[in-house]
């Protein structure tokens, strides 16, 4: 199937009628579009024309009635159409499906429906004709092999992963391509009657006194596999449904890259500057504690210089009591002639000797020197009190100055990555914030989920050894009234055996030769010599091997991706179908290298390719050069308003 | 040594106050300084004052001291200050809070000026410690 010319009309935000001719020569077409301008809308247009449904984030559906371009504020369902002229081998197609207006039916819900019209070779088909056509041309099953996001290839990594839900998802769409599904659908139908035959096989137990019991044992048995059954089924739908989420979420974080490196510095900056206002504070709060005693510090060097100079001053004193006190002693012997101290009489030679040795200078007064002793005493004892600790007081200052220091740097940076992101559109940081988030409660409750998931399994498979532990023990004891019912369960179970086995082997049948397609794609593709082939595993799962065998681990996300396509390519090539490949966001997640190695691989697996990048995904020179003669056209979305985008020739302005 | 003051001690003076331009001064050293309220800036004025030699007695033109009042016991809740006034200058016979009132005001305009002029940036400046750091 080659696609020629895709006509548009009021889809999304695709007003009036817009057409887009697809080049015609073999290769890879580019089509530029913003966040929000219509990427998906543009995959959605051919998903719908080929298969009448439009999908949403994570693959969900979309109602048709949202899909009519509308002003934000008109409530009203909107018709629209797509018509998408094809070739396929050697015919030509016009394929039209509108959902339009529908006067004629007001029985009909939303006054609206949907019209599917298939011409070939300028006859128009028959509705039996047009189906049949369209199932042979490109069945919906396989359409996530040729309109895919190429976010969602890292869904191929799940493959690899034993008991994973989304890899057994995949699986169940691989094997639905392949034709498998004939064998399986036969075997699951098998074990469906099996269940209903060891339900009949109870009850009519339960009539014989012989075997009620067991009878009664088998059938709680039953209840409660069917029970936990069940409840497997709904986790698997609901760790689904959560990975679907949290993919998406994940897919939206990356196209917002810029953005989301940008808020997360920001809010790092934010808690810098919280954490710096909160150690500012404290070293304010400090300093204004210790503020208080600055007048002590103030007058320190006063009061050590006047400590010192009344220590001179006391010493001084004390001789000058000295002196005194010694004074009034010679004076008291020299005139009464009796020593005051040891109270013995004086010689007359000696007490004219003492009264010659006084020199006839006037003595101090000892009480007088005595208050003086006392005042200065009183002084150095005041002053010695005075403690101050101004080298405290300055550090606390320093520590205060540089905290307000770091915390105002720390604002202004703030003030600089704030205002980058304000040029983001609106709301745009809440967006983020908002979306990190839910992506880590959405991680959270899958986690939780997917540990009950193990454990509802392990309790199914306990509860279904019971059953047949049970059913295989009244199928030994055999009563007269349960004979038919224990040779009915022994058929089924024989039959079951031979179709699981059947499975088997046909599915070793095809993952050999999905191995040997994907190998060979894989070889054209790898720029990695060392790599040497693909090994494949039950659930269709690719490992890299090196030429001596051995398991290349931790293989690059770039490899990943080309693994994925390779097994694609070897999908296509194992399927009767044919067609081009239109991806959406076709480099989000790889690093320049791999997004060389993904513009390699795409126009090797299908002749027509057409690429959704936003912007900044790749960058468009490289992207034009690494292409070469297989670059063959080049559109961008160009946003009139926020419901209304055209798309034009040529790369954005 | 130190006690309350009393009114006894005081030779009854109860409250002290700046002059008006002290206190417009002293404003201005509580919003440039980490002090908690303008009565921190009186003791460090009076303080400052003493450091520097000011007079002990009130110059012709010091005005009225007719700011805001504080009570002796907010200015001095110990007592330290009029002790380490009359420990530094025994042979005052004023009454030391009026002396300290004196003080008070003469210490602020002066440290106001310094920071004016940029003399006088940080408490550090003030208390005209070499730290190291």
């Amino acid at each position: 199937m080659r696609l020629q010319i895709l006509e548009i009309t009021d889809f999304g935000p695709y007003r009036g009628t817009q057409r887009f001719e697809f080049a015609a020569e073999p290769g890879v077409e580019l089509v530029w579009g913003s966040n929000g301008r219509g990427k998906t809308s543009l995959l959605n247009t051919m998903r719908w024309a080929l298969f009448g449904t439009v999908l949403g984030r994570g693959g969900r559906t979309i109602p048709v009635t949202s899909v009519g371009n509308r002003e934000e504020t008109d409530p009203d369902t909107k018709p629209f159409r797509v018509a998408l002229t094809f070739t396929h081998d050697g015919h030509q197609y016009r394929l039209t499906r509108a959902y339009r207006n529908d006067p004629d039916h007001p029985a009909s819900t939303s006054g609206f429906r949907i019209t599917v019209s298939l011409v070939k070779d300028g006859d128009a088909l028959g509705p039996i004709d047009r189906d049949r056509e369209l199932a042979r041309l490109l069945p919906e099953q396989i359409a996530r092999f040729f309109l895919f996001d190429t976010e969602l290839l890292q869904e191929y990594e799940q493959l690899l992963t034993p008991g994973s839900e989304a890899g057994q998802k995949l699986k169940d769409a691989i094997e639905r391509i392949l034709g498998l599904p004939v064998l399986t659908q036969a075997r699951d139908d098998v074990a469906t009657h099996l269940a209903d035959a060891r339900r009949a096989q109870a009850k009519a137990a339960q009539k014989d006194k012989a075997t009620q019991a067991l009878g009664n044992d088998l059938q709680v048995a039953s209840e409660e596999a069917e029970q936990a059954r069940r409840n497997v089924e709904e986790l698997v739908d609901l760790v689904t449904e959560l990975k679907t989420e949290a993919d998406e979420l994940e897919k939206t974080l990356t196209s917002n890259n810029r953005f989301k490196s940008q808020v997360g510095a920001r809010n790092a900056k934010r808690d810098e500057v919280e954490r710096l206002a909160t150690r500012s504070k404290e070293r304010a709060e400090a300093l204004a504690a210790a503020a208080g005693d600055t007048w002590r510090a103030v007058l320190a060097p006063l009061v050590a210089r006047e400590l010192t100079a009344v220590d001179i001053q006391l010493d001084a004193t004390n001789q000058r009591l000295a002196s005194a006190l010694a004074a009034r002693q010679i004076a008291t012997a020299a005139a009464s002639g009796v020593c005051p101290t040891c109270r013995q009489t004086i010689d007359a030679d000696v007490a004219q000797e003492l009264h010659d040795h006084h020199d006839g200078t006037e003595a101090e007064d000892v009480e007088q020197v005595q208050s003086e002793l006392g005042g200065l005493r009183a002084r150095r004892d005041t002053l010695r009190t005075m403690r101050a600790d101004g080298a405290r007081i300055a550090r606390l200052e320093e520590e205060a100055s540089q905290a307000r220091v770091d915390l105002s740097d720390a604002e202004g940076q703030l003030r600089e990555l704030q205002a980058e992101l304000d040029e983001a559109p609106p709301g745009t940081a809440e967006n983020i914030g908002a979306w990190l988030g839910a992506l880590a409660s959405t991680n959270v409750t899958l986690d939780n989920t997917r540990r009950r998931l193990s454990e509802t399994r392990n309790d199914l498979q306990r509860k279904d050894q019971a059953v047949v532990a049970f059913s295989e023990k009244l199928r030994r004891i055999g009563t007269a009234g349960s004979g038919a019912e224990d040779r009915k369960v022994q058929l089924l179970v024989d039959l079951h055996a031979l179709l699981v086995a059947a499975v088997d082997e046909f599915r070793d049948r095809l993952r050999d030769a999905i191995e040997d397609e994907a190998t060979a794609v894989f070889r054209a593709l790898s720029a990695e010599p060392d790599y040497d082939r693909l090994r494949i595993n039950e659930n269709y799962g690719l490992t890299i091997l090196y030429a001596s065998g051995t398991e290349v681990l931790n293989r690059s996300s770039g490899y990943e991706h080309l693994v994925a396509l390779s097994l694609i390519a070897a999908l296509q090539r194992r399927s009767p179908m044919s067609g081009p490949i239109i991806t959406d966001n076709p480099f989000g997640r790889l690093d320049p290298t791999h997004k060389k190695h993904v513009l390699q691989a795409l126009p090797e697996i299908a002749e027509q390719v057409m690429l959704l990048p936003y912007e900044d995904e790749i960058d468009r020179p490289s992207a034009i050069a690494e292409l070469g003669d297989r670059f063959v056209g080049e559109h961008h979305l160009r946003r009139v308003s926020g419901t209304h985008t055209v798309i034009e020739p040529g790369a954005y302005p | 040594m130190s006690q309350p003051p009393s009114t006894a001690r005081t030779g009854g003076r109860v409250n002290i106050a700046f002059t008006e331009a002290a206190e417009e001064a002293a404003r201005r050293l509580v919003n440039r300084f980490p002090f908690a309220a303008l009565v921190d800036t009186a003791r460090v004025g009076a303080a400052f004052a003493l450091r520097e030699g000011m007079s002990l007695s009130r110059p012709e033109d010091f005005g009225p001291a007719n700011g805001s009042n504080f009570n002796v016991g907010s200015v001095d809740p110990g007592g330290d200050l009029r002790d380490l006034l009359v420990a530094l200058h025994p042979q005052i016979q004023e009454d030391p809070y009026r002396v300290l009132e004196t003080l008070m005001s003469q210490g602020v305009l002066a440290i106001d000026e310094r920071v004016a002029s940029g003399e006088i940036l940080s408490l550090r400046d003030l208390m005209g410690v070499e730290i190291s750091t």
